[in-house]
């Protein structure tokens, strides 16, 4: 470990050396409030954890700079500050002038992983991804436990089922549920149990052995077989390293809706309610080759054609805030974390979330009161049927 | 980091004011938006009342430190960069709305609060304000009435501090100030013009050096019914500034709530980026845009009168630029125009000043001239319309990882040569610290009130010129 960060790569000057450089101090990235676009504190961790100004987008672009000049930073505290963000990227999306503040953090986070200056709980979850696949400490067998009682013969023909970490050992309803729809659409899946994507090193900053999990893993599907993977962090992790169909629970069921395979009918003996909060992924927030840009609308056009509202008016807003469950909040601040949870589940009404990690993080963080939150595909094994499609797939 | 909890208790102590310390914190602190070179502050602290604020400032006084005030820090004057170090107070959660009073017209706000979240909460009354910066999401009113900012609203007024009912003000000696109609117990904000000499004035524009403001009281207006906008080209500047005296001596400003004019290489860059086949020989060498706010029958007699006008002044309407340019910018990118979007080709430098409209041509010379005389550097100019009178913005991009100490010898010969042309400074700060200190006895009487209100120079030194000039001088 070093006391000091005093210097940066020569890759990450040639990344970000315009960005650090034509930053105007907008301060936009730190605390604007810009009502018409939903934007009410664009950084999530200035809200809940510290208004210290080098948690922020900003804080990150001037921490660049300042080693860039010749001045060595505390290499514990800068730490401390770009492991405690979501990564929810709001800090870009609220950049007036396109520069990647949350991506400068994320690369921050890299160069002090080169340099063994992870913080304690970060380097603890990483030692667990490596050892037992996981960032909890679970132990690697464990990841199958939802699955113990799935007893069809996997389909050589049907895609691959992939559960990610947190799906898997924090949400093993929703892994079920995942399981459960692909099976009610006639297919028999394969359940993947091998081992972990290396999303959680990625965001991390180790970014070299999160690359060589996500091969791993990828390779292990075979390069043409579908893989439907629950968690979309996972899903953008293994997609551009594979060549064959990889796609969201989300967007497998949007897919096949969308091509008439399926048709979701309600589910008489159990009525969907009337109105949710649907929860933005924080992962399909920032567009990348990956990450399936309209899953959000859809599914928000596909709950309204059930006459399901969307309680949050600007419902897919790029701006929403994290939950809590993103980047390194939860291992950094965990307290700050069930904050930014109970935020997001004002009340008692149904959270429908698209990503598992965020109805895990909003369940283990609703220790008072009770949390009505599911995940997609619990949502819709719930109230939902799966049927052959038609040329009606969307009953009125 | 040390970070303290925030309630508090006697205003002598900072043991309840949160405060960081540390290093990285502090960087973010070190400048606004502008193109003066940053200072590295001391401590920062984050009061969450006015108590606090006192708390803050006495404790500075104590400790001989110098104190910066700092809003959203989206200024170009460097105003708010700690160049003497010390103590940065960020005023940014003080953002409560303290009073709103729809009778007597006023809605009175911690300094630190965002414009948009002011306007979002007056909109459902149907009330706005009267000036808004163009970086409302993150603009604190305190900062703007510090600073003679501009934006939406500016062609009914002179600058913010028309805007201004009263303020609420902390002093170096720990005196907690109201002014206006505020001053006397029990009356509330109601009246600016009162007692007798305007107090509230001093502190308008000042950047921090006579005070600390902690709240505000604005005058409403009544939101428009709708809003249009028209765009209009003149073959130079010195005739588009015959149009716009013409416009302001008729009074048909009032429904105008914003009005930007646009030297030639700015229209034709553009024109020509929107439609790169439009024939150049018809760009105008100025272009303004006007953003009308009001019922629609007063737009269209209003509109009608200015074309006339325009037609009387040898130019006429533009439409491509409205519609290229000017409507895209004001409806369709973002209500908030944000002049960093001015940044999105690079860091730039921009010099605001103030002139009157027969000076609009000599303004667009001295950019010409320095087009010339700095052909390293993209110059362009924009102003901006008030009731009387113009705001003219100067702005030259650079790279500031190796251009910066170039750019500033630049905008300082700039300076100098709009001072040459009959423009003066606006938006002082830092930036025109030198030209204040040369009006002799405005800087003089500044020096004075200076010495009277904070004796020890600890508020804002640098700013207005103020506690900068050599001795031999004073």
């Amino acid at each position: 470990m070093t006391d000091k960060l005093s210097r940066l790569s020569d890759g990450f000057v040639l990344r970000f050396a315009t960005d650090l450089y034509h930053c105007s101090s907008c301060n936009y990235c730190v605390d604007s409030i810009w009502p018409e676009r939903g934007l009410n504190d664009a950084c999530v961790t200035m809200a809940h954890h510290s208004r210290a100004p080098g948690y922020s987008g900003r804080g990150f672009i001037e921490a660049a700079r300042a080693v860039l000049e010749g001045m060595p930073l505390d290499a514990a505290q800068l730490a401390e500050r770009v492991y405690t963000c979501t990564s929810c990227g709001n800090c870009e999306s609220a950049c007036p002038i396109g520069l990647r503040p949350a991506t400068i953090g994320e690369a921050l986070r890299a160069e002090l992983a080169d340099a063994n200056d992870m913080p304690p709980p970060i380097a603890a979850a990483r030692e667990h991804v490596l050892d037992r696949a996981n960032p909890y400490g679970a132990e690697k067998s464990s990841r199958a436990t939802w699955a113990a009682d799935a007893s069809a013969t996997a389909d050589p023909s049907s895609p691959i089922y992939f559960v990610g970490c947190a799906a898997a050992l924090k949400l093993p309803t929703e892994a079920r549920a995942g399981y459960e729809l692909l099976r009610r659409a006639g297919l028999s899946p394969e359940i993947a149990t091998t081992e972990c994507c290396g999303a959680p090193l990625a965001s991390y900053g180790d970014e070299a052995h999160g690359e060589k999990l996500a091969h791993a893993c990828a390779d292990s599907f075979g390069a043409e077989r579908k893989v439907i993977v629950a968690g979309y962090p996972c899903q953008q992790q293994l997609a551009p390293r594979r060549t064959g169909s990889t796609l969201s629970v989300v967007g497998w069921l949007l897919e096949a809706l969308r091509e008439g395979t399926l048709a979701l009918e309600r589910n008489e003996a159990a009525n969907p309610p009337a109105a949710i909060h649907l929860l933005e992924a924080c992962a399909l927030k920032r567009r990348t080759p990956a990450a399936p840009a309209t899953d959000e609308t859809a599914v928000r056009e596909l709950f309204a054609s059930f006459r399901i509202d969307c309680l949050n008016p600007l419902f897919p807003s790029p701006h929403a805030p994290c939950c809590g469950a993103g980047g390194g909040m939860p291992l950094m601040q965990p307290d700050a974390a069930r904050r930014m949870a109970t935020a997001r589940t004002p009340d008692d009404t149904v959270a429908v979330t698209l990503d598992p990690r965020c109805a895990a993080h909003l369940r283990e963080s609703a220790a008072e009161r009770p949390a009505n939150v599911l995940g997609f595909a619990e949502f819709i094994t719930r109230y939902f049927h799966l049927a052959p499609g038609s040329t009606e797939t969307r009953p009125q | 980091m040390t970070e303290r909890s925030r309630n508090t208790t006697a205003p002598d102590t900072l043991e309840h004011v949160t405060v960081f310390d540390e290093a990285i914190d502090l960087l973010s602190y070190r400048r606004d938006c502008s193109v003066v070179k940053p200072g590295t502050a001391e401590v920062a602290a984050q009061p969450a009342n006015a108590d606090e604020v006192l708390a803050v400032v006495n404790d500075a006084v104590r400790a001989a430190r110098p104190i910066y005030v700092r809003g959203g820090g989206t200024m170009y004057a460097g105003g708010a960069n700690p160049h003497a170090g010390g103590t940065v107070i960020d005023l940014g959660r003080m953002n409560r709305i303290l009073e709103l009073d729809l009778a007597r017209g006023i809605v009175v706000v911690e300094a630190g609060i965002r414009f948009a979240d002011l306007l979002d909460y007056l909109a459902p009354y149907g009330q706005t304000v009267g000036i808004v910066p163009s970086t409302g999401p993150a603009a604190t009113v305190g900062g703007a009435v510090s600073s003679h900012a501009l934006g939406t609203g500016s062609p009914r007024h002179q600058s913010m501090g028309d805007c201004v009912a009263g303020l609420e003000v902390v002093l170096a000696d720990g005196t907690l100030l109201r002014t206006g109609s505020a001053a006397c117990r029990g009356a509330g904000f109601f009246q600016r013009y009162c007692l007798g000499p305007d107090l509230t004035g001093m502190f308008i524009g000042g950047d921090a050096v006579f005070g600390v403001v902690t709240a505000v009281c604005l005058w409403l207006y009544p939101l428009p019914e709708t809003r249009k906008t028209f765009s209009f080209g003149f073959p130079d500047a010195a005739t588009a500034g015959g149009f716009l005296g013409a416009v302001q001596g008729q009074e048909l400003t009032r429904n105008i709530w914003y009005a930007a004019g646009y030297e030639g290489a700015t229209v034709r860059a553009r024109v020509l980026a929107a439609e790169p086949d439009f024939a150049p020989a018809a760009i105008p060498g100025f272009g303004l845009g006007v953003e009308f706010g009001g019922t629609e029958t007063a737009i269209n007699e209003d509109h009608a009168r200015l074309v006339t006008l325009a037609r009387e002044h040898g130019g006429n309407e533009f439409p491509e630029f409205n519609e290229y340019y000017f409507h895209k910018l004001r409806h369709d990118e973002s209500y908030w125009y944000s002049f960093a979007g001015y940044f999105s080709r690079s860091r730039c430098a921009i010099l605001m000043t103030s002139l009157p409209c027969d000076r609009l041509g000599a303004f667009v010379d001295v950019i010409d001239a320095q087009r010339n005389r700095h052909p390293d550097f993209l110059w362009a100019a924009a102003s901006v319309v008030c009731r009387r009178g113009l705001h003219g913005g100067v702005i030259a991009f650079y790279d500031e990882q190796t251009e910066w100490d170039a750019m500033l010898t630049a905008i300082d010969a700039t300076a100098t040569s709009l001072i040459d042309a009959g423009c003066i400074p606006y938006k002082s700060g830092k930036i025109w610290a030198r030209h204040v200190q040369a009006c002799d006895a405005y800087f003089h009487v500044l020096e004075l009130v200076k010495h009277g209100v904070d004796p020890a120079g600890l508020l804002s030194p640098g700013n207005l010129g103020l506690d900068q000039r050599p001795a031999a001088a004073r």
